[in-house]
């Protein structure tokens, strides 16, 4: 047996005169000698070489196995004495540190004292840190061959007596196996432990898997306890791909085999688990791209075989293991119901079970084979009485086509010999013209069949055409032998023979009832629309975009009191006044611009001389392109209509009149005051200075003072007059500037002697310096004075001390200010505070309901609103918020 | 008590108003004191100074009537005189119930206003004479001892000086001796001085037990 591995050895590797000197007692080793001698190395020719393979890890981590076993696999061949193999495990994971490294560099210093070891074989990154941070210290003749470390560990740099296998786990295309698998993957969550090694894989795949930036969500459970850590995958579900690299350690500390970590979290995983290492396939995981531990081992086994044949290993670039490949775990593919086809060409499946195809695969295609050619024959004979039946099939369908088309296109043929005047039908032909199905056709049954008011011009038709050896088309009715006049088209075509002498006549006669009644109920409904359009007392007209009117109908013709002729083709904005011609061309050209259908108002003058309202419904044509034909319009006068609003608006006026002289009627026991007040100091000032007169020496210099205050008094009084006088008549309002300051303020002097005489305290709050508001002043000055008698009236069941009234003045939000009214009465009832300004709606035992209303809508009609809110504590608070005026605060 | 002049009291809120009535009462010769409002006159006023007070009935915080009670509730007896503009009946009987002079309505005129103002000012006279006249009869009673006014009281209760004596329980003589100390105390010659002094002083007629007016704080109007 280790002959002929031996053997198989040689042939598979031509190498190495030191190894063949270690096979002398092997006679199969001669030819190899034969081959390889003349290669040159520094140990000793006479023995065989020893080599150390220092592992980073303990002794059952299986990648370490994997290694060792495929280091040793390709060395066993060339290399048969195990006494020379040393394993020496530097367990870095589980004990780490300075005083760790120190012990075992003693360790293994005393322990190799006395054997010259040739080469040191260095596993994983670790292992070869300790050997390179002390060179010289351990085995200083030793050349060095690592495997398993990967290329960001040797980015520190390598001793120059080192080579080795480079390993490199593919992340990405790990992660493009598992994409391709599962394409609708939301996300991949990555499990790496605590250990310095597990937190540098973090880093690594962080760093590879940006290239899913955007395309999936990437999470890391990293440095969890393990339990924390299988809670975690146990909740994943669907779109989820988890992404194991090593967990040595967990949060705990509590120190791993990195391939049972693996199989426990791929175990709890409730989805499928992908890695890069080669070792945890079989456990769990579905696989990934891997570069195999075992052919990273045979891999750095070549190289140390070269080194020990005496290259240099500096002229040995460190290379990568053998080309990795897509691997996966067939009974995880079936474990999480993937498809096989999914899978990278390429890609190798491990633990597939053999199918019946395997076991069986000839004598499956043989009997495939015979099936094959059995049901080749019957389909051949299948094939053949198929297309007979189907020859049959088209014949057949052919025949019927035929007739159905004749019968369906109902077209009656006949022929007219001319030289025998023999007449042949064909049965539709029969039909149409409601001829005895059975009798002979003659020239008379052709005859008899037209309508009587037909006949003659249909018969002499025919006869001419005949005579001239023409052709002709013609319309007629037929009268059925049920007396039903139907329609036909008769198209007849002159045939000659070849001498050029008539033969005969061939038509075809249509049935065209329907289309005759199609025609003749358009016709109707064209007569009927023209009628309707006629007789319409509603104003129809087109216009041209330059409002030319192109129709006209007669109530058009009647409102304006002209013809049609002298309307059409004159525009019909000479019919509006001036004023407002420019709005109406520039309301047509809007429609015109943008086709639509759009109502609009507007005035017009009337025949009599007046000014008239119409309303319109204007439409526009256009043709098939969108161009602009004309505008149809429909419209109606409207000027009753605009009387009654006009006139209902007069009332609204004379409504908003009463009411405040109502109001005043209120007031009118303290207006009275307010005229006493000067009146009184008139009075007594007149009195006192007569008295004065009748002194002797007058005192003139009081009566001066006293003539002064009567002036003054006497300005009051007329100035109590004006505001009344203001508020009582009827007007058009008048827009000016207002500031509501004074507007207050004015209005607080009409009240002021009612407040006295109600017991109420006032309290003013008004924002100096307000920009002004447009208004008109009587009309708001009402709506001020509404709202201050309303608050006297809901205190009035207060004591004197609960008699507030509170007015203030403020910006209300961007661009208003606002007026508030707050009372302390009993507030509005929660039902009434939105309807509260509606009409009719009231508090108030004797009130109409009708001031807030009018109030609301004199705010409105300034561009303002007006509310009402209740206070927290007592009474209620009106707003009325106005517009500034535009410039306002500039 | 004080020689100051009779002098008119003036409230009213209007300026213009107050003006005008001040001088018209200054000419006619009145010494007047003019306050925009009652809140300034109660701080300001004396009732030691005679005179009557002519008050705006409608005024912002304390009104007219308001005024008048508060002037009352400090045992302030100046007669008042109420102007209002506006008459109404409710108002006007309160003010007369609670002892106005008069209730004038504004416009007021000259006539009125001066004969309302006389008319007052003599009442006022009148009570602080009236009042005056008691405080010395008040003052006279202090000095009685207590069986001197026991006395007193029956003596005014028209009894005989046997009479008193059995009453009191003494003998007739003693009760000569007590009752010639009283008249002379008192300042009369006759009993019937006596009796008058007695009624203006409101000394209670023959109840032994009554206690005698001890001031002019407590001294009442005249029935």
């Amino acid at each position: 047996m280790m002959g002929v591995m031996s053997g198989v050895a040689a042939a598979g590797w031509p190498l190495r005169p030191g190894l063949a000197a270690g096979l002398v007692a092997c006679f199969c080793a001669f030819a190899v000698m034969g081959i390889c001698a003349g290669g040159g190395r520094a140990q000793d020719a006479d023995r065989d070489p020893r080599i150390l393979m220092l592992f980073s890890n303990e002794s059952t981590q299986p990648a370490s196995e994997a290694v060792a076993r495929g280091f040793r696999g390709a060395f066993d061949r060339a290399l048969p004495d195990p006494q020379h193999f040393f394993t020496e495990f530097l367990d870095g994971t589980r004990f780490s540190g300075s005083e760790h490294e120190a012990r075992m560099l003693a360790y293994l210093r005393d322990k190799y004292a006395g054997i010259e070891v040739d080469l040191v074989v260095a596993v994983g990154p670790m292992a070869l840190t300790f050997l390179a941070d002390r060179p010289g210290a351990l085995f200083p003749a030793a050349p060095i061959v690592f495997v398993g470390v990967s290329e960001t560990s040797l980015a520190r740099g390598l001793p120059a007596n080192a080579t080795g296998v480079v390993s490199s786990f593919d992340v990405a295309k790990t992660m493009n196996l598992a994409l391709a698998l599962q394409p609708d993957a939301k996300e991949v969550v990555v499990v790496t432990g605590a250990a310095a090694f597990d937190r540098e894989w973090e880093r690594r795949a962080r760093e590879d898997l940006r290239f899913l930036e955007g395309r999936l969500k990437t999470h890391y459970l990293s440095g969890l306890p393990m339990t924390d850590l299988l809670r975690e995958v146990g909740r994943l579900s669907g779109g989820s791909i988890v992404l194991i690299l090593t967990i040595l350690e967990d949060g705990t500390g509590t120190q791993f085999v990195a391939r049972d970590a693996a199989a426990v979290v791929a175990a709890h995983a409730g989805v499928a688990a992908y890695s890069v290492y080669d070792t945890y396939v079989g456990h769990g995981i579905v696989g990934g791209y891997i570069a195999g531990f075992e052919d990273m081992g045979a891999a750095a086994a070549q190289l140390a075989l070269r080194v020990l044949a005496g290259e240099a290993p500096r002229n040995l670039r460190p290379r990568a293991a053998t080309a990795a490949s897509y691997v996966v775990d067939w009974r995880q593919l079936q474990r999480w119901g993937l498809s096989e086809a999914d899978l990278p060409a390429g890609t190798i499946v491990r633990f597939k079970e053999p199918s019946l195809w395997n076991l069986y695969r000839e004598q499956i295609i043989a009997l495939i084979a015979i099936l094959l050619v059995q049901s080749l024959l019957i389909l051949g004979l299948l094939v053949q009485k198929r297309r007979r039946r189907r020859a049959e099939e088209s014949l057949r369908r052919s025949e019927e086509r035929m007739s159905l088309a004749t019968e369906s296109a109902n077209l009656g043929l006949w022929q007219l010999d001319v030289s025998t005047y023999r007449i042949w039908v064909n049965d539709a032909c029969r039909t149409i013209l409601g001829l005895d199905p059975l009798a002979p056709v003659t020239r008379e049954s052709f005859i008899n069949a037209c309508h009587p008011d037909d006949r003659l011009k249909a018969t002499e038709t025919c006869v001419e055409a005949v005579a001239h050896g023409k052709s002709y088309d013609q319309e007629y009715r037929v009268v059925g032998p049920d007396g039903q006049v139907r329609w036909v088209l008769d198209r007849a075509r002159h045939f000659t023979d070849d001498a050029g002498k008539s033969r005969h006549m061939t038509g075809v006669i249509m049935d065209i009832t329907d289309r005759k009644r199609a025609e003749e109920s358009l016709r109707a409904s064209e007569e009927r629309y023209r009628n309707v359009v006629e007789t319409q007392t509603e104003l129809i007209c087109r216009y041209l975009p330059d409002t030319t009117l192109s129709f006209v109908n007669d109530a058009y013709c009647r409102y304006f009191e002209r013809s049609r002729d002298e309307l059409i083709g004159t525009k019909f904005i000479e019919l509006v006044p001036e004023s407002e011609q420019a709005a109406i061309l520039g309301q047509v050209a809007s429609l015109v611009e943008r086709p639509r259908t759009e109502t609009y108002e507007h005035g017009v003058l009337r025949p009599d001389g007046g000014i008239g309202w119409q309303l319109w419904v204007d439409h526009v044509i256009v043709d098939a392109n969108g161009r602009v034909l004309e505008i149809q319009a429909i419209g109606r006068d409207t000027t009753d209509l605009r009387r009654a609003e006009l006139e209902a608006q007069e009332k609204g006026k004379e409504v908003a009149r009463l009411t405040r002289v109502a109001i005043l009627g209120e007031l009118s026991g303290a207006l009275a005051h307010e005229l006493n007040q000067p009146l009184t100091a008139i009075l007594s000032n007149a009195q006192a200075a007569e008295r004065l007169l009748a002194r002797n020496p007058a005192d003139l210099d009081e009566i001066r003072a006293i003539l002064r205050d009567i002036v003054s008094d006497d300005k009051r009084a007329g100035d109590v007059v004006n505001r009344l006088r203001a508020l009582m008549k009827r007007g058009e309002a008048n827009l000016q500037p207002l500031n509501l300051n004074e507007l207050t303020a004015g209005v607080l002097k009409l009240t002021h002697s009612e407040l006295i005489e109600r017991n109420i305290a006032l309290t003013t709050r008004l924002t100096p310096d307000l920009p002004d508001i447009r208004g008109d002043r009587v009309q708001l000055q009402q709506v001020l004075l509404n709202l201050i008698m309303n608050a006297c009236e809901a205190m009035f069941p207060n004591n004197g001390a609960e008699r507030v009234l509170e007015i203030g003045t403020e910006p209300d939000g961007p661009g208003n200010l606002r007026i508030v009214v707050a009372d302390r009465g009993p507030g509005i009832p929660a039902g009434l505070i939105d309807g509260i300004f509606e009409p009719f709606i009231t508090t108030k035992a004797q009130g109409l309901g009708l001031g807030l209303s009018i109030c609301r809508s004199i705010v409105a009609a300034h561009g303002g609103k007006m509310w009402a809110t209740n206070n927290p504590e007592c009474g209620a608070s009106f707003y009325i918020s106005l517009p500034v005026q535009v410039g306002g605060f500039a | 008590l004080t020689d100051a002049p009779a002098t008119v009291f003036l409230v009213d809120d209007d300026p213009s108003v107050l003006r005008a009535l001040t001088r018209l009462l200054q000419v006619a010769g009145h010494q007047v004191q003019a306050f925009r409002s009652p809140a300034e006159f109660l701080a300001a006023h004396d009732p030691a100074v005679p005179g009557c007070a002519v008050l705006d009935l409608a005024m912002p915080g304390l009104n007219g009537l308001d005024l008048q009670q508060a002037l009352a509730a400090s045992s302030c007896l100046r007669p008042v005189i109420f102007v209002s503009g506006r008459g109404d009946v409710p108002s006007s009987v309160q003010a007369m119930k609670a002892g106005a002079v008069d209730f004038l309505t504004k416009p007021v005129s000259e006539e009125d206003l001066l004969a309302a103002v006389r008319r007052a000012l003599d009442r006022d006279r009148l009570m602080r004479q009236a009042r005056a006249e008691l405080a010395v009869i008040a003052e006279r009673l202090s000095t009685l001892t207590p069986r001197e006014r026991e006395v007193l009281g029956l003596v005014v209760a028209g009894r005989l000086n046997k009479q008193i004596a059995a009453e009191l329980g003494t003998v007739e003589k003693t009760i000569k001796v007590h009752r010639s100390r009283v008249m002379e105390k008192m300042c009369v010659r006759s009993v019937a001085d006596l009796v008058r002094l007695a009624e203006r002083g409101c000394i209670p007629h023959g109840a032994p037990q009554a206690a005698a007016p001890t001031g002019p704080a407590s001294a009442r109007p005249p029935r």
